[in-house]
């Protein structure tokens, strides 16, 4: 019986043997790039002093993982990357949609192309160019945002020292610089759709709301519940760039992530063991929340990853 | 015949060259040595495109070679060296160890194996840095591990004109018919005239009091008032009972706050004194505020920086040829004595090392101790070289044949920076007061600007810099100050701003949740690492 089963399966590979060489080098890629440095993982439960490298240095079990969960810091660590994440996936998960959605409606080809091609390139525009873009419009002495306010009778507001608009920049800046980039899945998956629907739904008198809403959408949906899936698997994951680059003490009490703790304790101060440890815990979080995302999806709608 | 006769010819022109360079080499065959170290400041004479002027002097008196590898931006530059390091790939001969003030690194990379102890080599091949030491022992003491050896060479500075101060707008305090402020009262009284009374009179209200360039770090300055030392030594302070305090939680320092706090609120200090986007990237904000003749005080600014801005020739002075700049002295505390100014010796933050890979460590402290230590090595920092950038008068007095352009590096660079001399290649340097003396010579810097400097020097004060500490203590230190100086800055600058009022149950909970913390072990560790040096 397993013997046939292995016979199948050569007799599958031999068959469709240029598929499989097509997805060799993502293999070898994932082998090489994401399963080999695994091992480094080990450093976690290490004291790592480059000296003693992997083999030498002295282990310590779980003394890390202790110190990060007894950090005064932890509670509110957790709480704003998960904030920040949480609300960047609720408030920029739909727009890559949404466009999606209406750039499929134009019909002027040129109109369509340099609208995509405008929205696409703030993603190619780097983090540290974004967050200097931000401050400049932003500045309190002479930003554009602060002089029209003044202009209009109002106080300049110094967005980026308080609390309270930290977040904000933080979410709406990332949905203005991504949700272009984001939205091209959503397009091909549009583009792929059979006029012949749309055909059917137009005899039948279907205004073109409805077409959106009966026909767009559901052939979306596997897509949006993939994608939405994988989001959550990153939840946890605030990369510590642009908050480096925009946070400062004032603005701690919303901004400190895990990811900038760990920047600044462990590499910053050379305390690799401590900032694998982190990340280590970052990522069975992940690992878990991706999970439980993915029975849920299967159990409510019958998309999932697997 | 005719052939040999330009072969001897050819001979001779060579062996005058290069008997006039190479004078006397300090070593018997060139020597090429790598050097892992952040790249110039101003990225226009990038070490990946050009070698700086002075090394090439230098390898022309040396004859030794200076190969910068693994060049990356000096923001970038910790990083990137913390992960080699943990990667086993520092190969470079000499690195620039950037290490915390306390030496942690030193003292952890000295046992790892990654330097090597110099104490033999400095003995046996570098007679300038031992004089040195032998000249100021609190150089030696600051740089020696807890295992008795030396690691790393670093900048040191014995000049008293290297401190901490307050500049103010000489001209606008005649004007306004004020004198020099000599209490925090007075600092916060100027600044609010020159808010108001419109000093660089162009009819604008367009007048800032007091900034520092080091955002509000910088303005904790003026603390020393209370006698606080926020600034250098992080907060730490040895009174003179010997005891160890964390000024930013003595009860002053909650009055220190109150006058921030007024000077923020009443616009003694502009809204946007912490703000980044206004202080962030050459050429910022604040520089253009002062050439733009809209600062009136200027707080912890270094104080030789009176030269440039007095300079006739440099950008503040062609902007405003009114415009003069002087040092206050510090201000007068509430019992009536004058505050202190903090002065530096050696400075832990960068240090050069030499590698255990080295290829050739002789040679490497021979290089350290010219450039660093050496007469010679020194005057071409200073003034470039003999014959091509200054002349040496028959009294021995030096005068610069070339003048550099400096107003055209300046903005990009900060004044003190210039292609000759400047920052943008800082190299371990003892300055003195005659180093600092022959700075001011070369932007004609006006008496009365340098005597405003010198009335401090009876107030200077040594930093707190605690002995080297064992790793395990190191640490223990850096785990906890890192949790308490998040919170404190955090605090502090809320504070400051206004978002939380400084009453007493405030600052007491401030104080207690930084006890929590776990501050007096830190300050039991210093205490004990005191007495272990004596």
């Amino acid at each position: 019986m397993r013997k046939s089963h292995l016979w199948t399966l050569i007799k599958r590979i031999k068959k469709e043997k240029f598929l499989y060489i097509m997805v060799l080098p993502t293999l070898v890629y994932f082998f090489i790039f994401h399963y080999i440095p695994m091992y480094g993982i080990v450093i976690a439960f290490q004291d790592y002093s480059p000296a003693g490298g992997f083999f030498r240095s002295p282990w310590v079990g779980l003394e890390h993982f202790r110190n990060f969960f007894n950090s005064p810091y932890f509670l509110r660590l957790l709480r704003n990357t998960f904030l920040l994440s949480f609300y960047s996936l609720i408030f920029g998960f739909p727009v890559p949609i949404i466009f999606a959605l209406l750039l499929n409606e134009v019909k002027n080809t040129i109109f369509k192309r340099t609208v995509q091609t405008v929205s696409y390139f703030p993603h190619f525009v780097s983090i540290v160019i974004v967050v200097g873009i931000m401050n400049i419009f932003l500045s309190p002495t002479d930003g554009l945002v602060n002089l029209l306010l003044q202009r209009l009778g109002y106080k300049p507001i110094y967005f980026m020292q308080e609390v309270r608009w930290f977040r904000f920049l933080y979410v709406s800046s990332g949905i203005w610089q991504n949700f272009g980039w984001s939205s091209i899945i959503y397009l091909a998956v549009l583009s792929g759709i059979s006029p012949e629907l749309y055909e059917a739904a137009i005899v039948d008198g279907a205004s073109r709301f409805q077409r959106a809403i009966y026909i767009s959408i559901p052939c979306l949906l596997p897509t949006i519940i993939l994608l939405l899936i994988l989001n959550i698997g990153n939840l946890l994951n605030v990369g510590f760039e642009k908050i480096i680059l925009m946070y400062s003490p004032r603005t701690y009490e919303v901004a400190d992530v895990i990811s900038t703790y760990v920047y600044r304790r462990g590499l910053l101060e050379a305390n690799f063991s401590f900032g694998a440890a982190v990340g280590l815990f970052n990522n069975i979080v992940n690992f878990i929340l991706l999970l439980t995302a993915n029975y849920i999806a299967r159990r409510v709608t019958e998309y999932s990853l697997w | 015949m005719y052939k040999r006769h330009i072969g001897l010819l050819v001979i001779l022109i060579v062996s005058m060259i290069f008997g006039s360079v190479y004078s006397k080499p300090l070593v018997d065959k060139p020597v090429t040595l790598t050097f892992m170290r952040p790249d110039a400041e101003n990225p226009v004479h990038s070490l990946t495109r050009e070698t700086p002027l002075i090394w090439q002097w230098w390898e022309e008196a040396t004859g030794i070679h200076i190969q910068p590898v693994d060049v990356v931006p000096e923001q970038d530059y910790k990083n990137v060296f913390n992960l080699k390091v943990a990667a086993g790939q520092v190969n470079a001969d000499l690195i620039d160890v950037r290490s915390d003030n306390q030496g942690t690194q030193l003292v952890q990379y000295g046992r790892d194996g990654l330097l090597m102890p110099l104490n033999d080599l400095i003995d046996k091949y570098a007679p300038n840095i031992k004089a040195l030491m032998k000249k100021y022992p609190k150089y030696k003491m600051d740089l020696t591990a807890p295992d008795g050896k030396i690691y790393a060479i670093s900048s040191a500075n014995a000049s008293r004109y290297m401190f901490m101060t307050f500049l103010v707008r000489k001209d606008w305090l005649d004007k306004l018919g004020l004198k020099v402020p000599d209490t925090l009262e007075d600092f916060y009284k100027t600044a609010i005239a020159f808010v108001k009374h419109d000093p660089n009179g162009n009819g604008k209200a367009d007048e800032i009091g007091m900034l520092s360039p080091d955002r509000l770090w910088g303005l904790n300055e003026l603390a020393c008032a209370y006698d606080l030392r926020l600034c250098t030594g992080g907060g730490f302070h040895i009174r003179e009972d010997g005891r160890i305090t964390y000024d930013f939680i003595m009860p002053e320092a909650k009055e220190f706050l109150k006058f921030l706090n007024k000077c923020v609120k009443d616009g003694a200090i502009p809204p946007y004194y912490d703000d980044p986007s206004v202080f962030t990237g050459a050429g910022s904000l604040f520089w253009q505020k002062i050439y733009d003749s809209q600062l009136g005080i200027y707080i912890r600014a270094i104080a030789p920086m009176v030269g440039p801005l007095n300079d006739p020739k440099g950008v503040m002075k062609k902007n405003d040829p009114k415009a003069r700049w002087v040092a206050t002295l510090p201000p007068l505390m509430p019992n009536g004595k004058r505050a202190k100014v903090t002065e530096q010796l050696a400075m832990r933050w960068r240090t050069y090392g030499i590698t255990t890979k080295c290829k050739d460590p002789v040679a490497a402290i021979k290089w350290l101790d010219f450039v660093f230590a050496s007469k010679e090595g020194r005057e071409i920092y200073l003034y470039g070289k003999e014959g091509v950038t200054f002349k040496r008068n028959p009294d021995g007095s030096i005068e610069r044949i070339v003048t550099i352009d400096t107003s055209k590096d300046e903005i990009a660079t900060g004044p003190l920076a210039g292609k000759w001399w400047g920052s943008s290649i800082t190299m371990p340097i003892l300055s003195d007061d005659a180093w600092t003396e022959a700075q001011f010579k070369i932007w004609q810097t006006p008496s009365w600007a340098i005597n405003s400097v010198k009335a401090n020097f009876k107030y200077l004060v040594a930093p707190f810099q605690a002995p080297m500490l064992l790793p395990e203590e190191a640490k223990e230190v850096t785990t906890l100050l890192n949790d308490i100086t998040t919170y404190k800055n955090e605090m502090w600058a809320k504070f400051v701003a206004g978002d939380i009022p400084i009453t007493d149950e405030n600052f007491n909970n401030y104080v207690n949740r930084i006890k929590q913390l776990g501050i007096d072990r830190i300050i039991e560790i210093y205490q004990k690492a005191f007495a272990r040096v004596k």
